[in-house]
């Protein structure tokens, strides 16, 4: 008895000391972004001599949000933005699936020689891939200025990534009896992947979509190469008009970074909340 | 699951891996070949003039010796950032899965370094490295704190590995989470009946069945530190005079401000392959210690 | 049933996103090229990269009104973002998707201008100034904007802390400068000094003096250059040089941010020149409106020579160094329509009324063009602009390659921190023995 209830206390205190330490990392995690919030609502003034400051020292200054808004047509390039992410994350997802899933499944020469080619890729420089690709696609197919193309582009390079934490989820996640059991039942091989493997990745399916949506909506260097034409511009192209090099217009900036960032951080909210319902609903158990 | 026939294989594979595999070679591999194609010219990055020159950019890059000066000093970093991202993502999944309350604000606080990007990011640490910290060290009478950190090259180096991992960790913990997340709750649990206490289950049967989210992860944090060039160009932007220049950083500037294309071009490939064998020596021995659930 | 669903969402929207790749193409440049020889330009749309920063919203306007002028189906402005103008046009024309129009740096322009600039020598405005760049036989571009640069000084502040008018004429020499400097700390002015210590600053316009000075011509610069090299003259027991450095000491002594030089914030020392917290900063006319968003009432500026301790006739004491910054090149890719309506552009910038308002009045430039007579409003385009009808401006030497302010500015970093003069001069030997080839 009692010494349960010295466990229990002694689990109570490194509980809060737990709660504390990461409260305070907390803290120093946060911060650029609180500190992004808070001088997007001052006047630029205010921004460079007292960038710490909760407020301007004139007050509340929301002017930097309409302006920021105007300035980087912020409606059309949302639209854009949100095409462009929703498509290559789409394509990306559910093909890197389907290759990683035949790369751990078979033995063939082809599935290893891939796989170990995006392996590889994935540890190219981009710069190195630059000129080349913009002089492949641009000069000589003449497919640039197209959200298509970017599509095409953004599919090939998030392969790499995709294929490899796809590849370790259905190693260690996907019981190679349950797809045996279902091909016995007489399903095909796309209704054993789509109907028996694909649900069960649906972690790593969440956790790709966060971080391929995150990259693919911040992006800047590859749209920045394919799309010149303002009613293409992307919400990162359209925020780089505020940069320049004796100048930056840090106000606008904040707010056109708080007004792109805030979809991410809902669809986050959203997809962690069911990180963990798919694994509370069992898939992994049975 | 295999097929027997060449072509069974062939069908098989393609009707799986098709569509990426079409995807991948055009986006990635073509355009590599091509610019390793660019390596052996004298192109200068302008113009259509192009002379094949042979192996004339990489007898240059070898004796460059301010290319091996950056690498060794990016692998110095990517050491260093590899060791503490890993160490810090590990813990904050660790803490994160066991639990407890409002661990999902947690997990999506520490993400939120992802979320800002570019200069901004440059901005903002920055001024808390040049700004903030030498006013609360100069009144508090720290002499670590005194001066700006960026302005001296020790320390330079020293805050861009903490930008790293403060950027990093946060990304590396969701993969960890989701490793934590995916292994079996009946085999932890079986364990637990077993006997096993808490640091025992994780060191016996979490940690062996979350050899991929390590894979993964080293892989990543080693990739993403050695090509570093964003954060590299943002934060310190090579300074404090020069110190602080990674290879990507060197490779972009010789190729794009240095006006020596095929220069830059060579040593991007030497800087893959340096990367290639430090990275897949890790994958291969990483994989060799998976176990399957 | 759940597992049908999602695979049926899966393969539609991959389905719709094949179809989106399908349809929609409107990439490639030159499609106006369909029906020649129409007096109008309703089929051609003039695009642009490079704008300054500073003058976007007056460009975009001007843009629109011009477009109506001269019936062009559209006018685009392009821009960099963080990445350097060089850099883009590299990519640009490697992608083959260049603008119709670049406004470059003058180094860029020698870069790129043999291979794709338009000739403008038969263009009615090139009799009127003095700033194109030729390459060979070709005028290759359209001077935009002249900016000068020196030490920037406030003049309110200066009389306010002194007590005395301030004439930056009596200031002829470094002894004068920092007895000044003296007295404006007596006066309770702390550090009157501002360093910046972007590499920009202190490698491609402070150093560059050193170079310059030498005899003020450009030609006679190269020269020099290639002097250092080939050992015909000791950099580091140069004269000029070590003039130069004197004088940068001098600034580096009086620094505000003399603790610790690499904390520098460009910024924030526009702020401290706008209220005179501290009164001199080296640099150029286009930190105008970096300074003017802190100003408050009437607070006057203007620009003076970096001064130094040589002989009273000594042109350093009394020129600044100025060019024309931003040059406008016309790509020679583009279809022949374009070409015509960019070259109408031009001149339509140079000698119409309007085109010479935006220049000066809206956009707050010194005008190239010696037809140009309006009035500049800004204090430091007016004070280069003084300089350049005095006489008291010579043109800055701009061949150094891309990487010079790089190598030269992180030198020069160290040496605001260390003071080691030939180590300085070592660096700059040896950026100039690698990459001698580079320049005439």
């Amino acid at each position: 008895m009692s010494k349960n209830v010295i466990g229990g206390t002694k689990a109570r205190i490194g509980h809060i000391v737990k709660v504390v330490v990461l409260f305070i990392l907390l803290i120093a995690y946060m911060f650029p972004f609180f500190m992004v919030l808070i001088n997007s609502f001052k006047r630029k003034v205010s921004i460079v001599r007292d960038p710490l400051a909760l407020v301007d020292s004139k007050g509340f200054y929301f002017q930097n949000y309409p302006e920021a808004f105007e300035s980087m047509r912020f409606p059309a390039a949302f639209m854009n933005s949100l095409l462009i992410t929703v498509l290559s994350m789409i394509l990306i997802v559910l093909f890197a699936a389907m290759a990683a899933y035949v790369f751990v499944r078979t033995k063939y020469l082809a599935s290893r020689i891939s796989f170990g080619m995006m392996l590889a890729a994935m540890i190219i420089p981009f710069q190195a891939l630059m000129i080349p690709l913009v002089s492949i696609y641009g000069n000589t197919l003449n497919l640039l200025n197209n959200r298509a193309t970017l599509i095409f582009l953004n599919f090939g390079f998030g392969m790499g990534l995709a294929v490899f934490m796809y590849h370790g989820a259905i190693k260690s996640g996907v019981p190679i009896s349950l797809e045996e059991a279902a091909l016995l039942d007489g399903c095909n091989k796309y209704q054993t992947f789509f109907m028996v493997v694909f649900p069960l990745l649906k972690t790593m399916t969440s956790t790709l979509v966060v971080l391929d949506v995150l990259w693919l909506w911040n992006d800047y260097l590859m749209p920045s190469l394919i799309l010149t034409k303002r009613d293409l511009f992307t919400l990162p192209l359209s925020t780089y008009r505020f940069y320049g090099t004796y100048t930056s217009d840090l106000g606008l900036i904040m707010a056109a970074l708080v007004m792109t960032v805030t979809p991410v951080i809902i669809l986050y909210l959203f997809l962690q909340r069911h990180i963990i319902a798919g694994v509370v609903s069992g898939a992994v158990k049975s | 699951m295999e097929e027997k026939t060449f072509l069974g294989k062939t069908k098989h594979f393609l009707m799986f891996a098709g569509p990426a595999m079409v995807g991948f070679i055009a986006v990635v591999i073509i355009p590599f070949i091509y610019g390793l194609y660019l390596t052996f010219t004298d192109w200068g990055g302008i113009g259509n003039q192009k002379n094949l020159v042979g192996f004339a950019n990489y007898i240059t890059v070898f004796k460059d010796g301010d290319f091996w000066k950056s690498l060794l000093l990016t692998l110095g970093y990517v050491i260093i950032s590899v060791i503490l991202i890993n160490l810090v993502a590990f813990i904050l999944a660790y803490l994160l899965t066991s639990g407890m309350k409002a661990q999902n604000f947690f997990r999506a606080g520490f993400f939120t370094p992802n979320l800002i990007g570019g200069i901004v990011l440059g901005f903002i640490w920055q001024f808390v490295f040049t700004r903030t910290l030498p006013v609360i060290g100069q009144s508090l009478g720290i002499p670590l704190f005194e001066k700006s950190w960026l302005s001296d090259p020790t320390t330079a180096f020293w805050a861009f590995v903490i930008v790293t991992v403060w950027q990093y960790s946060g990304y590396m913990m969701l993969i960890y989470v989701a490793g934590f997340v995916g292994v079996p709750k009946d085999l932890t649990e079986a364990a637990s009946i077993d006997g096993c206490t808490g640091f025992q289950v994780t060191r016996y049967v979490t940690i062996p069945l979350m050899v991929p989210s390590f894979v993964i992860c080293l892989f990543l944090s080693l990739t993403r530190t050695f090509m570093v060039y964003d954060l590299n160009l943002s934060l310190t932007n090579g300074g404090p005079y020069e110190s602080t220049k990674m290879s990507a950083m060197y490779v972009y500037q010789m190729a794009f401000n240095s006006q020596r294309y095929g220069v830059g071009q060579a040593e991007a490939i030497i800087l893959f392959i340096v990367v290639a064998v430090v990275a897949l020596t890790q994958t291969y021995l990483g994989k060799r210690m998976e176990v399957d659930a | 049933m759940k597992n049908k669903k999602i695979l049926s969402v899966l393969l539609a929207a991959a389905m719709a996103a094949t179809l989106i790749a399908g349809c929609g193409s409107d990439g490639g440049k030159n499609d106006a090229s369909g029906d020649t020889g129409k007096k109008e330009n309703s089929n051609v749309t003039l695009s642009i990269v490079g704008i300054k920063t500073e003058i976007y919203d007056q460009w975009e306007a001007m843009q629109e009104e011009y477009s109506d002028i001269a019936g062009l189906s559209g006018f685009e402005m392009q821009v960099t973002g963080d990445e350097t103008i060089y850099s883009y046009m590299q990519k640009a024309y490697a992608a083959g998707n260049e603008p119709v129009m670049a406004m470059l740096d003058p180094t860029d322009v020698y870069s790129f201008g043999e291979e794709y600039a338009v000739d403008l020598s038969g263009e009615s405005w090139v009799k009127d100034t003095d700033w194109t760049i030729s390459i060979g036989d070709k005028v290759a571009s359209f001077p935009f904007c002249i900016e000068g640069r020196g030490i920037i000084y406030n003049k309110t502040a200066i009389e306010k802390t002194t007590g005395e008018d301030f004439d930056p004429s009596t200031i002829a020499s470094l002894s004068d400068f920092t007895a000044l400097c003296d007295k404006l700390v007596a006066g309770g002015m702390e550090a009157p000094v501002a360093i910046a210590q972007e590499d920009w600053s202190l490698g491609a316009h402070l150093f560059t003096l050193a170079y310059e000075q030498q005899d003020f011509t450009e030609a006679g610069t190269s020269a020099f250059i290639h002097e250092i090299v080939d050992g015909t003259v000791d950099f580091a027991s140069n004269e000029r040089y070590n003039s130069v450095m004197d004088t940068v000491d001098a600034l580096r002594k009086y620094n505000i941010y003399a603790n610790d030089p690499l904390s520098a914030d460009y910024d924030l020392i526009a702020s401290y020149m706008a209220d005179g917290t501290v009164a001199f900063w080296f640099n150029g006319n286009w930190a105008w409106p970096n300074i003017s968003e802190y100003v408050d009432g009437d607070t006057e500026f203007g620009i003076m020579p970096l001064v130094q301790n040589t002989s009273a006739d000594d042109k350093a004491n009394k020129m600044i160094s100025g060019t024309a910054t931003k040059q406008i090149i016309i790509n020679n890719t583009a279809s022949e329509e374009e070409q015509q309506a960019a070259k109408d552009f031009l001149t339509w910038l140079a000698t119409d009324d309007e085109g010479k308002s935006f220049l000066v009045e809206e956009a707050n430039l010194v005008s190239a063009f010696n037809n140009n007579t309006l009035e500049n409003s800004d204090p430091l385009s007016v004070s280069v602009k003084q300089h350049v009808s005095d006489g008291t401006m010579y043109p800055t030497w701009n061949r150094a390659p891309g990487d010079h302010l790089t190598v030269v500015g992180g030198a020069m970093q160290k040496y605001l921190t260390d003071g080691n003069r030939d180590a300085l001069a070592a660096s700059v030997v040896d950026y100039w023995t690698e990459n001698i080839d580079k320049i005439d």
